[in-house]
């Protein structure tokens, strides 16, 4: 099966990539980082919200361990998250907190990877993947 | 107008852009309409309304960082 490659910039420090949610009221395009290391896919409560979602929607409270605290935050299914050439439907979200300065609104997590194959190819600034 | 554009009027915020022009290939922000910027994530979503079924798509103008930096 041929692969969706998705560039992104590798001389960054992170690899930032579009994503786009679906909910309620529409779709919107946010700013993910892709991150091996987070098991699920993290998203902000101003992300969720301007799609329809709140806290009550939420199937259960979380809470995220940093380097500073001890943040709390909710899980919820969205309808609908596509990203790197892929969509999947409802699909668990955990809705936290990042800083307005980082510049992003998500972590894309392994909850979502784990579905593809997946090759990134830091120096090239590619991702290729490809239905597991 | 482009994400160059877009940029340079309204450095260091936060900005939701509507009439979305995205690159098939690397599913990146070619052009679109501002409407809505300011600080905070919250500001531009007041400005631009509610979605009443488009598709758009927020995005900060400055450099971006990792959220888990150590102090």
């Amino acid at each position: 099966m041929a692969a969706t490659v998705t560039a992104f910039d590798p001389s960054a420090d992170l690899i930032y990539l579009v994503a786009e949610l679906s909910g309620p009221l529409g779709a919107q395009k946010y700013r993910f980082v892709l991150d091996t290391a987070c098991a699920e896919t993290l998203i902000t409560p101003e992300s969720v919200d301007k799609l329809g979602y709140s806290a009550r929607h939420g199937d259960s409270i979380t809470a995220v361990t940093t380097a500073l605290d001890r943040e709390p935050g909710y899980r919820l299914r969205v309808s609908r998250f596509e990203a790197l050439g892929y969509a999947v439907t409802d699909f668990r979200v955990h809705v936290h907190d990042l800083p307005e300065e980082s510049g992003i609104d998500g972590l894309i997590g392994l909850n979502f990877l784990r579905a593809f194959n997946y090759e990134i190819r830091s120096k090239e600034g590619r991702i290729l993947v490809s239905r597991a | 107008m482009t994400w160059a554009e877009i940029k340079a009027a309204y450095p260091d915020q936060w900005v939701v852009i509507g009439d979305l022009e995205m690159d098939p290939e690397t599913s990146e922000f070619r052009s679109g309409v501002v409407l809505g910027a300011g600080k905070t994530r919250r500001e531009p979503e007041e400005q631009a309304g509610p979605l009443n079924g488009e598709t758009r798509a927020r995005f900060w103008t400055g450099q971006m960082r990792s959220p888990w930096r150590l102090p």
